[in-house]
């Protein structure tokens, strides 16, 4: 008898505490933006410094991959008021009305932007989402194992590396098929079964050369597993700070460029406060602090100008207005998914 | 006062716990593997048997076979190396008995994640095992980003769970029994094979169901060690969950995995109340 009192308590117990903090996270709800980003976007000091502006306070959630964002909101997550997705998770949220509209009267910095974010593919006019940094993939070379001919890249030099054994291909079917068709001068957004049926099999013949396929190519760059690897550019700067030899080139065929946005979702009681945050984030001044402190690439042009000559510079970082030109967002393949899934398991089956 | 029939809390603490943890997860992906996905990769309530159907298909099958098999004879092999290993420690007395159970357990006080990248610097082409290859003036050895490196990372992941439950198995085994085998002439095999043996198969088929089963699922260890350059069936049902965002097929293969562990412990269960049957 007992010992049944005190499990009946312990539920009592366990009641009431979840009903506490149940409603301790409907009370914060008050004066506090909830935003869910990528870990290591915010540096502190910049939402402090938000916060002793506006009188907002933010309250921070992180998200590892933009399917958890996805699988997050889409199980009834309310109460985010930002939230920060990539481009092929924004065209899907605005496809399903799980997005505010942005309202451009709210964001008078908006015309910081650099005027090639305008006319993205997934959100022409930007009427649901506001670039906030972007990145391109490529190729990584450490070339003081391999030598780099003179010239623009080319993405054979990934697909026949010079250097097999020590050659990785990003772990990702999409950016894989991406490499071959960018090669065969073809789409990236092919649903052509044909087509890609033809870059299957070209695949199947580069894994069978390269060393593996991992979509964390960094520190085995670093160690020097690998000497060439089909990597985000994010990582290749990031590996090029730690060794200068490994250099970054996006091929003269193109590539992929995505982009991590600001975004309101449509149950977000705060609208305004949320344009006021995406405001204060592309004030130039702090978008610098933001995006020197962990070396993102911004879309913001006024902010570019801030930077250090060799930063604005880099075309890792920043590519010409001639390679922006070649390269492509990823879109939504609809129906030919599920089979480019299937011939991405086949290939590896 | 009469005897009630009520289970004592802790076992209703259990119940519910089994209840919202087990059952309750389970129920929902058994029944998302019948609905279908959205182009938009959101779930669409519909009955359908389609995911099974794409179950059948020859890739899918392939990569179960292939599954199947690799976790199989990484079973036998951690059965080979664990079975020596748990005779061995249940046998022996003092300090080599405890000496031996803390380095069976000494891995585990390491992450599992760390203990991969400990194989990767260990194997990698730079790596411990080739420097002494090289100055032993030996060719350069390629264990890992092969399918060998998967099978080794399964056997020297999970040769540990093996070993416990044999070890246990056999720790309960009346020591006597063999002293009597013997006394009655039996060799030494013979008492292994109808003295002992018969009183540790139970330990021994729990043993490598739980990790036979494990292995199935297995994802990281074909990635990081196997450089994901095959399909196993846990890469490819974690990929219908995070990057396809096909919810309904991932949960048809889960569900299958699922049924292949129940199936393996009703035969334990008819093959063990069978033996017992025999053995009156």
């Amino acid at each position: 008898m007992g010992t049944q009192r005190i499990a009946i308590l312990f539920l009592g117990l366990a009641l009431v505490i979840g009903g506490i903090l149940f409603l301790r996270g409907k009370v914060a709800h008050t004066n506090t933006l909830r935003i869910c980003t990528w870990s290591n976007y915010f540096p502190e000091e910049s939402l402090r410094d938000f916060t002793d502006k506006t009188g907002i306070r933010v309250e921070l959630t992180y998200i590892s991959s933009n399917e958890e964002l996805f699988a997050k909101l889409k199980a009834g997550a309310t109460g985010f008021d930002i939230i920060q997705p990539s481009d092929y998770i924004s065209s899907r949220l605005i496809a399903l009305s799980m997005l505010a509209p942005i309202d451009p009267r709210l964001l008078p910095n908006l015309h910081h932007l650099d005027p090639y974010y305008f006319s993205l593919p997934y959100d022409p006019g930007l009427k649901y989402t506001v670039p906030f940094t972007f990145g391109t993939t490529g190729i990584a070379v450490n070339t003081s194992k391999v030598s780099v001919p003179e010239g623009q890249l080319s993405w054979s030099f990934l697909l026949d590396s010079p250097d097999a054994g020590h050659t990785s291909l990003l772990d990702d079917m999409r950016e894989v098929f991406s490499a071959v068709l960018f090669f065969k001068g073809l789409s990236p957004n092919s649903r052509d079964l044909a087509s890609l049926q033809n870059v299957k099999s070209d695949i199947s013949k580069v894994r069978d050369r390269v060393l593996m396929f991992t979509s964390e190519p960094k520190p085995l760059l670093l160690k020097q597993e690998l000497t060439v690897a089909h990597i985000f550019s994010v990582d290749a700067i990031q590996a090029h700070r730690e060794n200068p030899d490994i250099k970054f080139f996006i091929p003269k065929e193109g590539g992929i460029i995505w982009t991590d946005n600001f975004a309101i979702p449509s149950t977000s009681t705060r609208i305004e406060q949320a344009h006021q945050f995406i405001n204060f984030f592309l004030e130039p001044q702090n978008n610098l602090t933001v995006v020197e402190a962990n070396l993102l690439a911004t879309p913001n042009k006024s902010t570019r100008q801030l930077l250090p000559e060799a930063l604005q510079k880099d075309p890792s970082m920043y590519p010409s207005q001639e390679t922006l030109a070649k390269l492509k967002f990823l879109e939504d393949l609809g129906d030919a998914l599920p089979r480019l899934s299937r011939m991405w398991t086949e290939l590896k089956s | 006062m009469k005897t009630t029939q009520y289970l004592p809390s802790s076992a209703w603490a259990f119940l519910i716990w089994l209840i919202t943890m087990t059952l309750l997860p389970f129920t929902i992906i058994l029944g998302m593997s019948f609905l279908e996905r959205t182009e938009l990769g959101t779930i669409l309530f519909s009955f359908s048997l389609r995911n099974y159907q794409q179950l059948l298909d020859w890739v899918y099958l392939k990569v179960l076979v292939k599954t199947v098999w690799l976790a199989l004879m990484a079973t036998l092999s951690c059965l080979a190396i664990g079975f020596p290993v748990a005779y061995y420690l249940a046998r022996v007395q003092g300090t080599m008995k405890s000496l031996g159970l803390i380095l069976l357990f000494i891995p585990f006080w390491t992450n599992f994640i760390l203990r991969i990248y400990g194989i990767v610097s260990l194997f990698g082409s730079n790596g411990i095992l080739n420097q002494l290859l090289m100055f032993l003036g030996l060719p350069k050895a390629s264990i890992l980003y092969t399918r060998w490196g998967v099978y080794f990372g399964l056997v020297y992941n999970y040769l540990p769970f093996l070993v416990v439950p044999i070890y246990s198995s056999l720790e309960k085994l009346d020591p006597f029994l063999r002293e009597a085998a013997f006394d009655l002439g039996a060799t030494r095999f013979q008492t292994f094979r109808k003295v002992i043996l018969p009183n540790i198969k139970e330990g021994l088929f729990i043993g490598s169901i739980f990790v036979f089963i494990p292995m199935l699922g297995e994802y990281v260890i074909p990635d990081l060690l196997g450089g994901a350059k095959e399909a196993f069936l846990g890469k490819v049902m974690v990929e219908q969950f995070f990057i396809l965002q096909d919810w309904p097929l991932g949960s048809a293969i889960a569900t299958m995995l699922s049924v292949l562990l129940l199936a393996a412990l009703w035969l334990q269960n008819r093959w063990t109340s069978k033996g017992l049957a025999h053995a009156i």
